[in-house]
């Protein structure tokens, strides 16, 4: 009786031991992810997530996420978590300023150590020194940069049915554009009577994702820039040749020709003040012959448009050309996502477990439960595409809130996220294939290197100066002559531009951007 | 004479109707658009007054879960922050409006070194932090539960009050709370509703702090999440929810608009005849 209980005694023992040994190796990992919402107009994952349940039962990790605010009010929660000493341990950062001041400040750790340990997603993601030299300091790489999976969506859109009907011609070169812009300012191309639309319809706009914002008027006028050569910010010449575009007398040349559109009319009066909601209710209550749009603008615009013009037909057209052959609509970055990982997260050994999470989210089950959701409810595959089928747009949205941590900006994955869009008439737009047009035929300019440019302590100033100063010469409001452009170029001087120049450049060379 | 002056007066009052009317209608022509423009239809363009007339937008909004839940969270802040803030408020204002406290002098002083030297962002976010308060409603509920503006206001106010009233109730055996209780609050309404609605307003309007201190969105109130709707909308990538929508996209942003401003507007009508001489009588010093 008495061996009896101690074997029984010792069975139970080790099956306790096991059992506790077993339940610590199976203990979910808890990993504080910050990341900027994918759609924050979508509801915030709920506790029972389901992606959040499928990552803890493949990944053993316990997600803690939180939805990190767009804008300053982003940067100054992670500014002040970072302050606190309480980061997250895997986040999203979108100010390079700060990723800079982290790495200053010891808050975030170098993760070479994490690659090996999630080979393939390296392989595909992070095995482009150039770009893994925006994220280098001291010779470590502090963060893990992403490609651009969305990049260069936008252009210019034309009214085709317009250009029809006014027996036009699609616009190949600045005059002929400023010749369509004027037809549809002034041959009433709605019909409507009245004279009411616009050749032309572009706002100030720096936030343009996937383009890069350089200075001056925005990005809806950087292709008038392109048309001259001299779009972005910098023109990525070695030595003394370098120097910011505005320097160049061609800028100059680009800035008048924006003055002779609103010279002659062709843009909404008040382009200057209107911001980009604005525009896109403008196109879309058919006020503008020609504008800049994005794909997903016009995706997100079309119902609404429609209703407004039933048989509008809208296309992108080319990049006009200026008169030396130059044609860009702008400059962009092949950087997307920068993710980086807190020194408190490396220091709690949770290294192993953000790569086994990253890498589950690389491809396979991982990849598509972020980047579509719930296969079979939320998308199926058709053709090897992922298509989008539930009806249920919110529950998808939420389900799909970590998607930038999956997205890879390969053709299969745009082909399910830029589907067609079907006219009720029966018409229907291939939006993967207006991507691939805008991609292929504007002439963007790779200037990922901007990246690395530190911004000059007054660099608020900087910008505010200049953009203001073009606004001035556009409008009329300051004649656009050889002593006003000269004053105004002199004045860069007072704002120390020479030394944000000096600093760009020694920045560009060593991260092997120019020679 | 008389008869001059009073048609004097009465130009005068012609002048200043006619001011204030002008004033109204500008005033009044950005909060009409607004509406016009929530309820225009999609294909409609917008206009002053709305030529046809569609809830959509309203619908679409409060088809969002996400909305429903976080105009829940305003309405539990705003309410248990203005009792939270009001109790602390009067039993702080209201010992210091007594001449007989001792340190009164120190005590104010003290509390007024806040008002002016605020410890700012950092500080505060480690006080939450070590209070283990953070992802909480108390967060947001103790931040500032207690302005020092209001507090002077009301304090100013309770020292307005006639002294015999509280000495009478006192000879009748009153304790210093029963005074308190039901002589000086019953005579304070409009110095209360008047505080009350400040701090209301104030901790409807929160932004920031849900931003710092939440890290669950489902626990965020409205101003957060009608910016994440609003900024999903004009984003420059594809917005599914405003691809399938049946409203225009600025339709939905008026909507969101007047949705937060209504629960606002309805309790200004209620206080306000209490608001003038709320904020008048504590503001001058007896």
């Amino acid at each position: 009786m008495t061996h009896l209980t101690r074997t029984t005694a010792r069975t139970l023992a080790l099956v306790t031991i096991s059992a506790l040994l077993g339940a610590h190796a199976q203990k979910a990992t808890d990993l504080s992810v910050a990341l900027y919402a994918a759609n924050p107009e979508a509801p915030a994952p709920t506790a029972r997530w389901d992606t959040g349940e499928v990552i803890r039962a493949r990944t053993g990790v316990n997600l803690k996420f939180t939805m990190l605010p767009t804008g300053a009010d982003g940067d100054n929660k992670l500014g002040s978590l970072a302050a606190a000493n309480d980061l997250p341990d895997l986040f999203e950062i979108r100010n390079r300023n700060l990723f800079y001041q982290l790495i200053r400040q010891g808050q975030v750790a170098p993760v070479s150590s994490l690659l090996p340990q999630m080979p393939q997603r390296t392989k595909v993601r992070y095995g482009n020194a150039m770009r893994n030299g925006l994220v280098n300091e001291n010779g470590q790489m502090y963060g893990l940069q992403e490609p651009a999976t969305l990049s260069r969506q936008y252009g210019i859109m034309v009214r085709q049915d317009w250009l029809e009907k006014l027996n036009l011609k699609t616009p190949t070169t600045l005059d002929e554009f400023l010749n369509v812009a004027r037809a549809f300012t002034e041959r009433d191309p709605d019909g409507n009577g009245r004279k009411d639309t616009f050749g032309y319809c572009g706002v100030i706009d720096f936030d343009t994702a996937g383009i890069l914002p350089g200075l001056g008027l925005g990005n809806h006028f950087q292709w008038v820039y392109g048309a001259y050569g001299v779009p972005g910010t910098w023109n990525y010449r070695a030595g003394a040749a370098f120097a910011a575009n505005v320097r160049n007398p061609n800028y100059r040349k680009a800035t008048e020709y924006v003055r002779r559109l609103v010279e002659a009319k062709v843009m909404d009066p008040d382009w200057a003040t209107v911001k980009r909601s604005d525009l896109r209710n403008r196109w879309q209550q058919g006020k503008c012959g020609l504008f800049f749009e994005s794909v997903g603008g016009l995706i997100a615009g079309f119902k609404n448009f429609e209703a407004n013009n039933p048989k509008g037909d809208l296309r992108f057209v080319p990049v006009p050309k200026g008169p030396s052959g130059s044609r860009s609509m702008g400059t962009f970055a092949n950087a997307g996502t920068l993710l980086v990982v807190s020194k408190k997260a490396m220091d709690a050994e949770k290294g192993p477990a953000i790569a086994k999470f990253l890498e589950w989210a690389n491809s396979g089950e991982g990849y598509y439960q972020l980047a579509f959701g719930k296969k079979g409810a939320d998308y199926t595959m058709v053709g090897g595409i992922p298509t989008v089928t539930t009806t249920n747009v919110n529950g998808r949205l939420t389900n799909t809130q970590l998607r930038f941590l999956a997205l890879n900006g390969q053709a299969a994955e745009l082909k399910g996220r830029y589907g067609t869009l079907k006219f009720s008439d029966g018409r229907s737009v291939n939006v993967y294939n207006l991507l691939m047009d805008t991609r292929r035929n504007n002439n963007w300019i790779d200037r990922s290197g901007d990246l690395v440019v530190p911004a000059a302590p007054n660099q608020a100033d900087i910008d505010r100066y200049v953009s203001e100063s073009l606004v001035q010469f556009v409008l009329g409001q300051r004649p656009l002559n050889d002593g006003n452009w000269k004053s105004f170029t002199d004045g860069l001087n007072g704002l120390n531009f020479a030394g944000y120049e000096k600093n760009a450049y020694a920045a560009l060379k060593a991260g092997g951007f120019v020679k | 004479m008389t008869r001059v002056r009073r048609q004097n007066d009465r130009a005068f009052d012609r002048t200043v109707n006619a001011f204030l009317i002008a004033v109204l209608l500008a005033t009044l022509t950005p909060l009409v658009y607004v509406v016009s423009v929530s309820l225009t239809p999609l294909g409609q363009t917008t206009s002053l007054l709305p030529r046809a007339v569609s809830f959509n937008a309203y619908e679409e909004l409060l088809r969002q879960p996400a909305l429903i839940r976080a105009l829940g969270n305003s309405v539990f802040l705003t309410l248990s922050g203005v009792l939270i803030s009001m109790i602390l408020t009067v039993c702080t204002a209201y010992p210091l409006s007594r001449p007989d406290l001792p340190g009164r002098k120190f005590l104010t002083g003290v509390i007024l070194f806040t008002f002016l030297f605020s410890a700012g962002l950092i500080p505060l976010y480690l006080v939450i932090r070590d209070l283990h308060l953070l992802n909480t409603y108390w967060a947001l509920l103790l931040h500032g539960a207690v302005s020092v503006y209001n507090l002077l206001v009301m304090k100013n106010f309770f020292q307005n009050l006639p002294e015999s009233l509280e000495e009478a109730a006192k000879i009748d055996g009153a304790s210093d709370l029963q005074v308190l209780w039901h002589i000086v609050l019953p005579l304070s309404k409009p110095i209360l509703l008047t505080i009350g609605l400040f701090y209301a307003v104030t901790q409807w309007n929160s932004f920031f702090e849900p931003v710092l201190y939440l890290s669950d969105a489902r626990m965020m109130p409205l101003p957060v999440v009608l910016r994440d709707i609003l900024t999903g909308l004009n984003s420059a990538e594809y917005i599914e929810s405003a691809a399938t929508t049946t409203a225009p996209p600025d339709g939905l942003k008026m909507a969101a608009v007047v949705l937060t401003t209504i629960p606002m507007l309805l309790v200004y009508p209620w206080i306000q005849r209490y608001f003038t001489s709320g904020t008048l009588s504590g503001g001058v010093k007896g």
